[in-house]
């Protein structure tokens, strides 16, 4: 039971007293989905310590370590979502068509329930993205689900640089009302021109900057130095490779305009996010090396999704393409087990197969896989234990650990509720006492449950289901 | 896009099957036998008390039948793409309008359709959504040529749009604000509810009015009012109304919050339809896992409930694996079953007719590999809408097709 006035972290409900530990944990005789060539393990034991899985095997010994009992239960990695915009303070910088320079990690809101309700479905890390208001969008935050950890503290140390691109309707406006309908770009012409546009600027930036380098001390201090600009520097980036861009992206005719303009910079794009129709032109991103992270079974509620197809994973997965499911919706993204699942029911893709589009896949797209997305001594301790096959319906985590620390457990999730309720009527009767006897007031917050296209539109679900990324 | 069935021509009986009744019964190795659309047999196979000689006989060894599945309070028809204003029909515009009819906007072409028969979803209430009394519901089945054919059961049920207590914010400003023409609106509802009644009450006017002419179904118990509704407060507010104004049978549909009334709910004997369980909770306080538990918690306490979708219409085939997840929280199979069958047949008043297995009852019949309402091992194999074998393949099935050819040469 919490004392009054103790602080949890982070300060709201499902918050701890003190920040959960990593321990060595042995779990034993789980059915071990390891996804890599070993595949699904039987009875099979894993050693977590220091963060990292240490040992895959059978009968290891239980040496002076907590040990979980994994009989009946399953065991995976963390599931990684793709495309999230759970945590963020705000999502679109929609005043330009290109804002490379805003950069989601200064937007990170690490007190969001919604991060803990992430970790009850089993999801460990996620890109938070911005969103799709514009062509060229700000630059990722690839975190990991730290419960109680501050914005820094969830940082995936040394992740790679991602940028989000947009294309399509909601980039040019095509579902606002007419007062919209003058910012350039408006067709998919315009969008094009955008980005020869903004990578033909951060070539010329490069070489101005070059130009003056290469002055002798002398010229340099007759000349003026170029203007620095950050939003042409994070362009550079993509050229140079050393950010990566995630594509929100929906028909053939862009998915193939994009890679066209990657071609003609000596680029590679890394990911088409959504890319519905990806199964339209699967084969020529196989060509160019793009990855595809798409929604299952999203469809009909724009015209751009209009031949949207459940098998669209299966057939990009089938040319060879690197395919992910992702969220692009907080709640969702709790259940990418399920997402993952439909593949199997539509096209018959095996388990295992369609297991890894929700982890080792998504880990890929996202430079990650070196040490996540698979069960693997050396990589990183993000496991959930599942009581039952993780791609069945009736599957739920049980307990959810990131570098060896178990932020999720079920059992301690009960215990919780019971503790939330008693604080809740702690609180009630305080107000009851206080109201009307000077005592101080606080508006509730609100909470903003954020997609891709939100900036100015209502939350409120009936406008939602119209408006859906 | 599937061709609508013709008219079952000869008596069909399935075999080897694993019947899910609907109302909680499952039989192993069972036989369903069905003629002129209505079902002539339910039960083992060893004991087929019909003459099934004329019958044709199809083997669904393994297989599991169902009935077909009961999607309530839904746009289908009446929206073909969200985003696009022209495809929309499921609004009218002003606050009472219960004389629209949803029947006459209903789409039998529409894309969206063959999707849900692909997962086992049959039959249809298709609902009207705007204002304040939206409009009049009609139930349909799945296939048809046009309206004519496809409805079901014509003109079901008024649905009414019990105002919120409090609106949420606005993106920039998410707190809560109070809903300044709450009062405003029950008044206005009171009034038509109050006006309804003794235009009802007069038998046959001089003067038609329309709008409460449509009300009568609700005083006379033909029809069922369908208060779209979430807030606890809300819920128990619009009943009171409906009840002292004279309305027989009332349904709520929404109930996000239906838990923190559920006695009411229950000494009143109203049926709930849930609006959305794959939603996050409304509150940061309140159980992670509060929506998907929620159909048990009330089905628990002995209140019938029924599964809705009232999101994106294109998530509405996900109907089953919404009722898939109620057993992950609590709900056997069987009982999750009923919530997207049976109970919602109740719900809706077609209970007579539909949503079991049973002999009699039409043949809204639904066969599946694996489980139903679990997408690692759903895979419908044949389905039939009283009786007719429908096609189930549909755009999508060609698309993929066409384009795993192109790949595989």
């Amino acid at each position: 039971m919490r004392v009054k006035g103790s602080i949890v972290y982070p300060f709201v409900a499902f918050g701890n007293e003190s920040l959960p530990l990593s321990q060595t944990y042995l779990i034993k005789n789980a059915t071990v989905w390891t996804n890599e060539s070993d595949g699904i393990l039987q009875d099979t034991d894993v050693l977590v310590r220091d963060g990292k899985i240490s040992q895959v095997g059978q009968n290891l010994s239980p040496s002076s370590t907590s040990v979980i009992d994994g009989t009946g239960k399953h065991l995976t990695s963390g599931i990684i979502d793709e495309h999230s915009h759970v945590a963020l303070r705000g999502v679109n910088e929609s005043s330009h068509a290109a804002t490379a320079e805003v950069r989601m990690y200064d937007a990170v809101d690490s007190e969001d329930i919604d991060i803990y309700r992430q970790l009850a479905g089993g999801v460990t890390a996620a890109q938070l993205l911005h969103g799709s208001a514009n062509p060229i969008g700000g630059q990722s935050a690839l975190i990991k689900f730290r419960w109680g950890a501050s914005p820094e503290g969830m940082k995936i140390e040394g992740a790679d640089g991602y940028i989000k691109f947009a294309l399509g309707e909601n980039v040019k406006h095509g579902n606002r009302p007419r007062s919209h309908n003058i910012r350039y770009p408006q067709t998919r012409m315009g969008v094009e021109q955008i980005f020869v546009d903004a990578f033909t600027r951060a070539r010329e930036y490069e070489n101005s900057w070059n130009a003056y380098n290469s002055f002798s001390s002398k010229s340099k201090a007759r000349t003026p130095q170029p203007r620095r600009d950050i939003q042409l520097e994070a362009l550079l980036e993509i050229l140079n490779k050393k950010r990566f861009i995630s594509c929100h992206s929906y028909v053939q005719s862009e998915i193939n305009m994009l890679m066209k303009v990657a071609d003609r910079f000596d680029f590679r794009v890394n990911t088409f996010t959504h890319i519905l129709e990806g199964y339209k032109v699967a084969d020529k991103m196989f060509e160019h090396g793009a990855g595809g992270s798409t929604f299952s079974d999203w469809w009909a509620y724009k015209w751009e999704v209009k031949e949207a197809i459940p098998y669209n994973p299966a057939l990009m997965h089938m040319v060879g393409v690197v395919t992910a499911i992702n969220s692009d919706d907080g709640e969702m993204a709790r259940r990418l087990n399920q997402e993952a699942a439909k593949s199997v029911k539509y096209a018959g893709m095996s388990e295992e197969d369609a297991w890894k589009m929700v982890t080792l896949n998504p880990a890929k797209l996202l430079h990650l896989d070196d040490r996540m997305g698979s069960i693997k001594p050396g990589k990183d301790a993000d496991l959930v234990l599942w009581n039952d096959n993780p791609l069945s319906i009736y599957a739920k985590p049980e307990k959810t650990m990131i570098d060896g620390v178990i932020y999720y457990d079920i059992q301690k999730d009960k215990e919780m509720r019971i503790a939330i309720q008693k604080e809740r009527a702690r609180i009630i009767a305080k107000m009851q006492t206080s109201s009307g006897n000077g005592g101080n007031k606080a508006k509730p917050n609100g909470h903003r449950d954020l997609h891709c296209e939100d900036f100015t539109i209502s939350n409120d679900y009936s406008q939602y289901s119209n408006s859906n990324n | 896009m599937p061709r609508p069935a013709d008219p079952q021509s000869k008596p069909i009986i399935l075999t080897n099957g694993i019947i899910h009744v609907g109302n909680g019964q499952v039989i192993n190795n069972g036989a369903v036998g069905f003629d002129n659309g209505k079902i002539t047999f339910v039960g083992q196979v060893d004991n087929i008390t019909i003459d099934n000689s004329a019958y044709q006989t199809i083997s669904v060894s393994g297989r599991h039948i169902y009935p077909g599945l009961i999607l309530p309070a839904s746009r289908l028809g009446l929206e073909e793409v969200g985003a696009l204003r022209p495809t929309r029909d499921y609004g009218e515009v002003g606050e009472m309008n219960p004389n629209v009819r949803a029947l006459i906007s209903y789409n039998t072409d529409s894309e969206l359709i063959e999707t849900l028969r692909y997962n086992g979803i049959l039959t249809a209430q298709a609902t009207p959504e705007s204002g304040t009394f939206s409009g009049t519901s009609s139930i349909m089945a799945l296939d048809g040529w046009n309206w004519e054919d496809a409805v079901y059961k014509a003109d079901d049920g008024v649905h009414l749009r019990w105002p919120p207590r409090f609106l949420k914010g606005s993106f920039f400003n998410p707190e809560r604000k109070e809903n300044k023409n709450y009062d405003e609106t029950v008044t206005a509802i009171d009034q038509f509810l109050r006006d309804a009644k003794s235009y009802n009450e007069t038998g046959n006017p001089n003067v038609n009015n329309l709008k409460l002419e449509a009300m009568r179904g609700l005083f006379e118990g033909s029809q069922s009012l369908f208060i779209h509704v979430n807030g606890a407060k809300e819920i128990l507010e619009s009943l009171q109304l409906a009840k002292e104004t004279g309305v027989k049978d009332m349904v709520v549909v929404g109930a996000s919050d239906a838990y923190y009334v559920k006695d009411y709910l229950k000494d009143n004997n109203i049926p709930v339809l849930i609006g959305d369980i794959h939603r996050m909770p409304f509150r940061p306080e309140e159980d992670v896992d509060m929506p998907y538990k929620l159909p048990y918690l009330l089905h628990k306490e002995g209140i019938l409930v029924g599964l809705a979708y009232q999101r994106g219409l294109q998530n509405s085939r996900n109907l089953p694996f919404y009722a898939g997840t109620t057993v992950a929280y609590g709900m056997s199979k069987e009982d999750a079953l009923s919530t997207v069958t049976l109970n919602t047949a109740i719900i809706l008043g077609i209970e007579a007719t539909i949503g079991s297995l049973e002999v009699g009852k039409d043949a809204s019949i639904v066969v599946s590999e694996g489980d139903l309402l679990d997408m690692r091992s759903s895979k419908v194999t044949q389905a039939y809408i009283l009786g007719k074998a429908i096609e189930l393949d549909g755009k999508q099935q060609l698309l993929y097709q066409r384009f795993k050819e192109k790949y595989q040469k």
